[in-house]
């Protein structure tokens, strides 16, 4: 939990992915790849203890706004899977998530609604180990989700990766 | 340890950090077990994650989740289908619906990655008793869930001779002051729980 080197876990395995197909390719004789083959999305993932879970994947946003980052959504419980695809997120969107999952976990008493550029979550109720959660993208996309204090804290360094222009600081509290 | 320990890898230094039990009750017929080991990815939480996949189990029945020497974690997945699963969806193998439901359950999380399996009929859960000297006489009214029970039960650091021994007045530990939960099993989980139950460190 408190190792640096797991901060940024996901940007590091594309970078790492990078570098290996260019290996790859130097070996086989060919041109290096061009970017977009080697891209591989950055996949974020919030598990609760009853099978929900709460994923985030980057992706573009689609036509000319090429400086625009997105996210594919997904809500997840033991009976459906669902995706909201392709959602337009401002810049230090991830940074405000890690602070928020960060600041639930080490709370004692945590509580009330935040909403973050339209994913909003309320603090259910909390317990020295476990924190429960309701998350909502709008009235028709609601996911509870009840998790342990230790897996937002790991949340809340690991939201970091998907959006690491944005944020190449580390937390001044590590 | 228990025979659980030693039938599946684990690094020396590895500790168990938790223990469940799905409450799950397969009363008769043929059953298939599946216990399977799991290594999670670094920094994931061993409680967390091992109620995720248990809950896209469809055959869950407990197990237990731990860490290795340098704090990387892992989980034990028990899976008991009835034998006959298999054979809704025209598998070969018994053992598809619980290997199949925990691949599924896998691509939830895709740090997490099966190191090793193991699978039996319930006809063997008798020999893995054997094996630890337990006398038959003490097993021969228990279910395939209770002798699954006694084996999670053994990683707790209770012999399953004591646990057998224990069943028959459904309390694992007469000679102990302690709450006792009149269930052999529950009285070494909750135990175990306290920390009562640790080895003794060595000097």
């Amino acid at each position: 939990m408190n190792d640096q080197s797991d901060l940024r876990n996901d940007s590091r395995a594309v970078a790492d992915y990078r570098a290996l197909q260019r290996e790859q390719a130097e070996a086989a004789g060919m041109p290096p790849p061009t970017a977009w083959e080697l891209y591989r999305p950055v996949f974020f993932r919030l598990p609760g203890v009853e099978g929900s879970a709460l994923f985030l994947r980057t992706t573009v946003f689609p036509g000319e706004r090429r400086d625009v980052l997105a996210v594919d959504i997904g809500l997840l419980n033991v009976q459906q899977a669902l995706w909201l695809l392709g959602r337009e997120v401002p810049p230090g969107f991830t940074a405000r998530l890690s602070q928020f999952f960060i600041a639930v976990a080490s709370e004692d008493h945590p509580a009330g609604s935040t909403d973050i550029e339209g994913l909003s979550f309320d603090v259910v109720d909390s317990d020295l180990t476990e924190v429960e959660l309701l998350i909502r993208l709008d009235p028709d996309h609601e996911l509870p989700l009840r998790t342990t204090r230790s897996a937002l804290m790991q949340a809340g360094l690991d939201v970091r990766g998907l959006e690491p222009a944005a944020d190449p600081t580390t937390p001044d509290w590590l | 340890m228990g025979y659980l320990f030693n039938a599946l890898p684990f690094e020396e230094g590895s500790r168990m950090t938790g223990i469940w039990d799905a409450g799950v009750n397969w009363e008769a017929g043929d059953l298939c077990v599946c216990i399977t080991k799991v290594v999670l990815g670094r920094g994931q939480d061993g409680v967390v994650e091992s109620g995720f996949l248990g809950a896209h189990l469809p055959y869950h029945f407990g197990g237990f989740h731990g860490v290795g020497p340098d704090g990387s974690p892992w989980t034990v997945m028990v899976q008991v289908a009835p034998a006959g699963a298999a054979e809704r969806v025209g598998a070969a193998s018994p053992f598809w619906p619980m290997i199949d439901g925990l691949d599924r359950a896998l691509r939830l999380n895709p740090e997490a990655w099966i190191e090793a399996s193991i699978e039996i009929d319930d006809s063997q859960l008798l020999g893995m008793y054997d094996l630890q000297s337990v006398a038959p006489e003490l097993l021969v009214d228990w279910t395939v869930g209770e002798l699954i029970r006694g084996l999670l039960a053994e990683c707790c650091n209770v012999p399953l001779e004591q646990i057998a021994a224990g069943r028959l007045t459904q309390c694992a530990f007469p000679d102990q002051p302690h709450e006792c939960q009149h269930d052999v099993f529950s009285d070494v989980f909750a135990l175990w729980a306290t920390m009562a139950l640790n080895p003794e460190e060595e000097a």
